[in-house]
């Protein structure tokens, strides 16, 4: 089976982001065209890919398209308790709304506040029923970035991921967050979930990771980058500025067995 | 009066708030007493002349339409719509013994009879002033000083007084030591010098500027009133003969008369604010409460001045008004117990859904109706719903897509009316339920099913517990459009207000005629000008209407914008509430307000 729909998660500020840009970018590479779509509450997944300011400050996230969500949920998002369509139409949103930038197609979500699990307002609703479209029907390569995997993904979506990437740091909080991770992706039977270590400065950072991940399918070890802080200062995609991390992707790639 | 106070929403764009404005400026308006018409008062005026020989008083006495009846029951104790000699004397002596003339501190009784005294029907209509000439001149010292004191009491509840003095300085009479109440200008005080010291003079002029000041006599009411041209339209109403052109000024300005004359206090603003407000209603109805209110109004007006022109007493405006203000502000209670009992028992399904958004369910989709606690469900659903099978069953039934509602979500349950929650959404989905549009009902929760079920199935729907999985979602949904009926009966209302809310409101806030717009058909018809009295009448109502749809539309656009605010939704659930109680308040207010 080809893996198509890759979800990539991890505790704030292990580096899911610097992955999920470089991961986008080998994919397409090989060809495919590849829809990454940041969904995380914190978005930064546009500078991580090097998109220039210009095209940054004309992306809306998805959640805060009042008018279309109005539009496909027949309520504005906030509205406070009037019925809602929970099955908006979404078909026509990624090709509509997605920027596309050196092979990538962008997708941002945007935050929805307050929103809980199981919340039913119109924005998360438009977000839930998009992100479920993105892995269940969408044709193309998808690379999610997202923080938890449960907060816009039920089981029904979740059977769709083929991998679940959970990226972790040498750090005892970082790999208790994956653990926890991996038992929600679990629970959503997600079918092959796998580990990727990241800011490994050492090979006793990357024995730590091993330790600690023991067990469990740990599928590389990215290394910590001077260049990589460099080149985000300057505004450069991740993906041109550390050939070695670049490379490291291409491997991880390979070994969970996309070609 | 006071007007409700609307909900605040915290991101008002600039034309938001600009109506905000506007609002604020008609509260500004309303908050001022509430029985402020100038034809609700009794003017008051004297003025003093001193002289060498004594001291002239003439006095104007002006009584509004709602405070003739005192006086008409002294002039014409038979009605016979006459005025009598008895009722004449026994009017100067019920003057005079409601004045207090002192000279040197001894008590004295002026001389009185009438200059002018209009005709009976001028008085009902409100608009008649009686003149009378006062005189003292019997134990004043002629050509000493002498200190003098003048107080007056006639009908002191409702009087408005005012006083000017002025002096006969060519004959060296000067007055002095003056003192006066400034706010109530009911009695002074001054002391009167003849021959007075040229070096004092500036005191006199003192005294003199006093004088000639304007009174403290004009109400806002009374400003108002002159500012929305009633004084006007009176006077030229009392003109001759109309052309075609004058008369279509005249109701051009009647209108405009009426427009402004509605935000002065007591036009049932506040009601039609309140009740907007408490059902969530639409600017189309804020349009008909304003029309129900113009039709009645207008009704009430031509019967009740229809009823005062008769020959009989009893259907005289100060006693007629009185009794439909009384019976109005009854019904004002009643609409407000009605809708605060109904809501405290939880048959009134408000809380945040007061636009319960209906029209999410398309009459020719499959709606399925989830309860917030299957959400799962909704995503198996979903992506069944895009299966072969389904589509191919929902092109078999002849539906055209399928749509999955639910009425939001599980933050809801957080705030701190949870306790009306359950009760709300179970009420909630009923009314979904009767709208005829709802083909299933998807719960996890078993009392729930049962509490929808019966109604469901008589409207031809069905209830299912929830698919755990996207295969047994496609089976479902396989079934529920197997169902479908697309000849089914579907009602989807905009919202909750009904014509019969909407008439009794409309009709407690327009039975009671307005004195003025009554004094203006009266004197049209005592002038024989009664086809133009009725149609002036007609445009003033208009003008008040498009006033009052004006007070809907602003309350009813404000109050849409706080359904965009979570925050404010939290705020949306308590106002209800608050305007029930603001028009049981309102109704006991123009009860005890109505004598």
């Amino acid at each position: 089976m080809e893996i198509k729909k890759l979800a990539v998660c991890g505790k704030g500020g292990v580096g899911k982001t610097t992955f999920s840009s470089v991961l986008s970018y080998v994919l397409a590479r090989k060809g495919r065209e590849v829809f990454a779509i940041d969904a995380d509450p914190n978005p930064t997944l546009a500078e991580a890919l090097g998109i220039p300011d210009h095209i940054l400050a004309d992306i809306t996230p998805i959640a805060e398209m009042t008018e279309l969500i109005a539009e496909r949920t027949g309520a504005r998002p906030g509205e406070y308790g009037s019925f809602f369509k929970l099955n908006p139409r979404v078909k026509d949103i990624p090709d509509r709304y997605a920027i596309r930038y050196r092979d990538i197609h962008f997708l941002m979500m945007g935050a929805t506040k307050k929103a809980g699990q199981g919340c039913a307002c119109p924005e998360n609703t438009m977000i839930k029923a998009l992100m479920s479209y993105l892995i269940v029907k969408e044709k193309e390569t998808v690379v999610l970035d997202m923080v938890a995997g449960t907060e816009h993904m039920g089981r029904g979506t979740a059977a769709s991921v083929d991998v679940m990437l959970i990226v972790v740091e040498p750090g005892t909080r970082s790999i208790k967050a994956a653990k926890q991770f991996h038992r929600f992706a679990r629970d959503l039977a997600i079918s092959k979930i796998c580990f990727v270590a990241n800011k490994v400065r050492s090979e006793k950072d990357e024995l730590f990771i091993k330790k600690q991940m023991l067990g469990l399918d740990l599928v590389g070890s990215l290394p910590y980058s001077d260049s990589i802080i460099e080149g985000e200062r300057g505004g450069i995609a991740i993906y041109d500025s550390d050939s070695e991390y670049r490379e490291e992707v291409s491997r991880i790639l390979e070994r969970i067995g996309v070609r | 009066m006071v007007e409700v106070v609307d909900r605040s929403c915290s991101k008002f764009s600039r034309i938001k708030g600009t109506r905000i404005w506007i609002l604020v400026i008609c509260l500004v308006f309303n908050t001022l007493a509430l029985n402020a018409h100038v034809l609700d008062e009794l003017s008051v005026k004297t003025r003093l002349f001193v002289k060498q020989e004594g001291i002239d008083f003439k006095l104007e006495l002006a009584p509004g339409v709602l405070i003739a009846e005192p006086f008409l029951k002294i002039l014409d104790p038979r009605q016979t719509k006459e005025i009598s000699e008895s009722g004449r004397s026994a009017f100067l002596n019920h003057v005079i013994r409601h004045m207090v003339v002192l000279v040197n501190h001894n008590e004295v009784s002026p001389d009185c009879g009438f200059t002018e005294i209009p005709a009976i029907s001028e008085l009902i209509t409100g608009v008649g002033t009686i003149y009378l000439d006062c005189r003292i001149d019997g134990p004043i010292p002629k050509h000493a000083g002498y200190d003098f004191e003048y107080r007056n009491s006639l009908e002191s509840g409702v009087a408005l007084y005012s006083l000017h003095i002025s002096s006969d300085r060519e004959n060296q009479v000067f007055i002095t030591e003056e003192e006066r109440d400034e706010i109530t200008q009911d009695s002074i005080r001054f002391s009167v010098k003849h021959g007075f010291e040229p070096g004092d003079v500036g005191h006199v002029w003192q005294a003199d500027l006093l004088s000639s000041q304007s009174p403290v006599s004009n109400s806002l009411g009374d400003r108002i009133s002159d500012l929305a041209g009633m004084k006007s339209l009176l006077r030229i109403l009392k003109m001759d003969r109309f052309s075609p052109a004058e008369m279509a000024l005249l109701l051009v300005l009647a209108a405009a008369a009426g427009f402004l004359h509605a935000f002065t206090p007591g036009h049932g603003k506040a009601l039609v604010g309140a009740y907007l407000v408490a059902n969530r209603g639409s600017v189309v109805q804020a349009v008909q409460l304003g029309l129900i209110v113009t039709l009645t109004h207008t009704a009430s007006i031509y019967l009740f001045g229809g009823l005062s022109l008769t020959a009989t007493y009893l259907f005289l405006p100060s006693r007629v008004i009185p009794v439909l203000t009384v019976a109005s502000g009854l019904l004002v209670i009643a609409i407000g117990l009605y809708s605060l009992i109904r809501r405290g028992l939880k048959l009134e399904v408000d809380h945040a859904h007061l636009l319960p958004n209906f029209q999410v369910f398309g009459k020719g989709n499959v709606n399925i109706l989830i309860d917030g606690n299957a959400a799962e469900a909704t995503e198996y659903f979903s992506l069944a719903a895009e299966s072969e099978s389904v589509l191919y069953s929902l092109a078999a039934a002849g539906a055209e897509d399928i749509t999955i509602c639910s009425t939001g979500c599980d933050t809801h349950h957080k705030h701190w009316l949870r306790i009306l929650d359950e009760n709300q959404q179970l009420g909630m989905l009923k009314k979904a339920v009767r709208t005829g549009a709802v083909d299933a009902f998807v719960s996890r929760d078993r009392s729930r099913r049962e509490k929808i079920g019966d109604l469901l199935r008589k409207k031809g729907g069905e209830v299912f517990q929830p698919p755990m999985e996207t295969d047994s979602a496609e089976r479902l949904l396989v079934k529920i459009v197997g169902r479908f009926n697309r000849k089914r009966t579907v009602n989807l209302p905009g919202n909750e207000m009904t014509w019969r809310h909407l008439f009794s409101l409309g009709f407690a806030g327009g039975v009671v005629p307005c004195p003025d717009a009554l004094a203006i058909l009266l004197i049209a018809v005592s002038m024989a000008q009664i086809l133009s009295g009725l149609m002036v009448v007609f445009a003033f109502s208009v003008g008040l209407s498009l006033a009052l749809m004006l007070t809907g539309v602003l309350v009813v656009s404000m109050g849409n914008l706080t359904i965009y605010s979570r925050a404010a939704g939290k705020i949306t659930t308590v106002v209800p509430y608050l305007t029930s109680l603001f028009l049981t308040g309102l109704g006991c207010y123009i009860v005890f307000n109505a004598f």
